[in-house]
């Protein structure tokens, strides 16, 4: 992260409409405790379903719960699943991509057949069938999305080190006696990081996609915790009477994983060289 | 081009036992072992189908026992029986695959009518207005939610203006129609899940045809063919379009698992009869003899996908030789 990095950023709209929304909603769940106004699973059923006012200024929900608080709460849930999910493809795809491209041979084999093997398997039908073996919880839905994610990962950081070992920098370190995790976690690691970086920001918009869309189905966070799929499910059944139920998750979803987006695609034209070229000329 | 199809086929064997490794190995993750902890809270579930199930997995044999016996059913597509109704499971998805096939096929094919002109011609006109627009436009695509897409996109051309029907593959009167009013039936009915289902799909094919049209336009080729005169249009269309289009093919056979593993997101909110629904239907009854049909079949039906994109790849690509 050097100032020309930091000077790019700033001059791209999108990445600072990005990273904004990005902060905003991280920065509200995490004061959530602090500033929902009520508790998010306290029910006052003399407040069924009633629209958006000064006291709700989301409305209330079927048992009368606050739909602020519960999408402050659920924010909650949506964030750590998107990062924790990550993190854990994160450390899977790492891992395996640098052992296969740095070793190549037959380690590069079975791992890279086993990235085959995995993507043949339709994600959703895999996290489905895991969901139903393990169980629906927060615990499990972050885990089992992770371990379904780092295919792609994996062979990103293949790539890299399949180009980066033979850099000269490599070859010197070898030559002074460096061990080869050495090589592969001092060396080559950190210069392979850019596109990880960029897949990771992805990979936290398509998780919290995912969450949102089981707990939408009723196979995820299971209620009454709230999670803004869950939200989105229960206001689902009164939408013609109540469309603050279903339009504030709907909303912060969606903003959620554009900012995301918009992030990740800004720095993927700030981080790779290759792609602003042909974006200036033309 | 047999020969190599053949290669494919017989390269793909290993791929299909990693299949069944990984699908097996699902089924003894459940904690406290596999008939043990849901089966003996659901309803469903007879003492009769659990001792079908310990012998459909061999369940009271060593694990490579019961892997060989589950593959050697597998193989004559002997999935089990359902625990719902006791049908083979093999029929619940035999009924159930045509309508996912029609759905993800018509979504398909909808994306790339629509996506390839928007890419081709947000690149032909790269950092206009318009192609800012386009840009922003696929950005909220592929971020929109489309479950709740589709809940909106019901609640008005359903609910609101009463244009479409919003579940379901034809109505109650179905049969009480006339042959144009029948397809008329079907083709209302298709038209909200097929949007739905291709809108994540159109904002990423543009995208994708537009950078390889940016990509492909940069080439010398493309430099000579407008040295020699001819018209800008007709160079972008005829020469840049065909190089630009060929790794979609690859992306069709990418696009598949996301089809057919999505599917059980849009027909479960459209309650549409395909495989996807029958997917989520069984999950939340436990159903596992079908989970895991459902889940060897979608696997099988990718690598089909990806060895015919492969296969159509390298028959109109001169630069790859069989």
């Amino acid at each position: 992260m050097n100032i020309s990095f930091w000077h790019k950023f700033k001059r791209k709209r999108l990445a600072v409409i990005g990273a904004t929304v990005v902060l905003s909603l991280i920065l509200l769940s995490l004061a959530a405790p602090l500033i929902a106004p009520c508790d998010p699973q306290a029910q006052n059923l003399e407040l069924r379903i009633k629209p958006p006012s000064w006291a709700h200024p989301l409305g209330t929900d079927e048992y009368g719960r606050d739909v602020l608080s519960r999408m402050l709460y659920g924010g909650r849930i949506s964030l750590s699943v998107g990062f924790v999910a990550v993190g854990i493809s994160l450390s899977i795809g790492l891992f395996l991509g640098a052992l296969a491209g740095y070793f190549g041979g037959w380690v590069d084999q079975v791992i890279m057949r086993t990235v085959d093997v995995v993507l043949c398997i339709p994600t959703l039908f895999l996290i489905l069938m895991l969901i139903v073996f393990l169980g629906p919880n927060l615990l499990n839905i972050m885990v089992i999305i992770g371990l379904t994610s780092w295919t792609e990962l994996s062979r990103l950081v293949r790539a890299e080190f399949l180009t980066l070992k033979q850099r000269d920098y490599v070859s010197a370190a070898r030559a002074s006696g460096a061990r080869d995790r050495k090589i592969i976690f001092r060396h080559i690691l950190p210069n392979a990081l850019a596109p990880v970086f960029v897949s990771a920001t992805f990979g936290i918009a398509g998780a919290i996609l995912i969450e949102s869309g089981l707990s939408f189905l009723g196979l995820g966070v299971q209620p009454p915790v709230p999670s803004w799929g869950n939200i989105l499910t229960s206001g689902k059944d009164y939408i013609t009477q109540a469309w603050w139920m279903t339009l504030s998750p709907g909303i912060a979803i969606f903003l959620t994983v554009l900012g995301y987006n918009l992030l990740g695609d800004s720095l993927r034209d700030i981080l790779d060289p290759r792609l602003t070229v042909g974006d200036e000329h033309a | 081009m047999i020969r190599y199809i053949l290669r494919r086929l017989v390269i793909s064997l290993p791929i299909l036992f990693g299949i069944t490794i990984i699908t097996f190995g699902v089924i003894h993750l459940t904690p406290g072992g596999f008939t043990s902890v849901h089966m003996d809270m659901n309803p469903n579930v007879s003492p009769d189908s659990i001792a079908k199930l310990q012998e459909l997995y061999g369940l009271d044999q060593p694990l490579p026992v019961q892997y060989v016996k589950w593959v050697s059913r597998l193989i004559r597509l002997d999935f089990g029986r359902s625990f719902l109704d006791q049908s083979p499971v093999i029929h619940k998805i035999g009924q159930r695959l045509p309508a996912t096939l029609l759905l993800s096929g018509l979504s398909m094919l909808f994306i790339f009518m629509l996506a390839i002109p928007v890419g081709v011609y947000s690149a032909m006109h790269h950092n206009s207005r318009q192609d800012r627009v386009i840009t922003v436009l696929t950005f909220v695509g592929y971020s929109v939610p489309t479950f709740w897409l589709a809940l909106l996109c019901m609640l008005l051309f359903g609910v609101v203006l009463g244009w479409l029907p919003i579940s379901g593959i034809r109505s109650v009167n179905h049969d009480f129609l006339g042959p144009m009013g029948q397809f008329w039936d079907y083709v209302s009915h298709l038209i909200l899940p097929v949007f739905i289902s291709a809108f994540g799909g159109l904002a990423s094919i543009s995208r994708y045809t537009r950078s390889n049209m940016l990509e492909v336009v940069r080439q010398d080729y493309i430099r000579t063919a407008r040295a020699k005169g001819l018209p800008r249009s007709r160079v972008y269309y005829v020469h840049a379009l065909k190089n630009a289009l060929l790794p979609i093919i690859t992306i069709i056979g990418l696009a598949l698992p996301g089809l057919i593993g999505g599917s059980f997101i849009f027909e479960t909110i459209f309650s549409w009869p395909g495989m996807g629904r029958l997917a989520y239907e069984s999950a939340l009854s436990f159903d596992y003899p079908t989970i895991m049909g459902i889940a060897v079949i979608g696997a099988v039906l990718v690598l089909l996908g990806n060895i015919l994109a492969d296969v159509l790849y390298a028959s109109v690509d001169p630069r790859i030789r069989l």
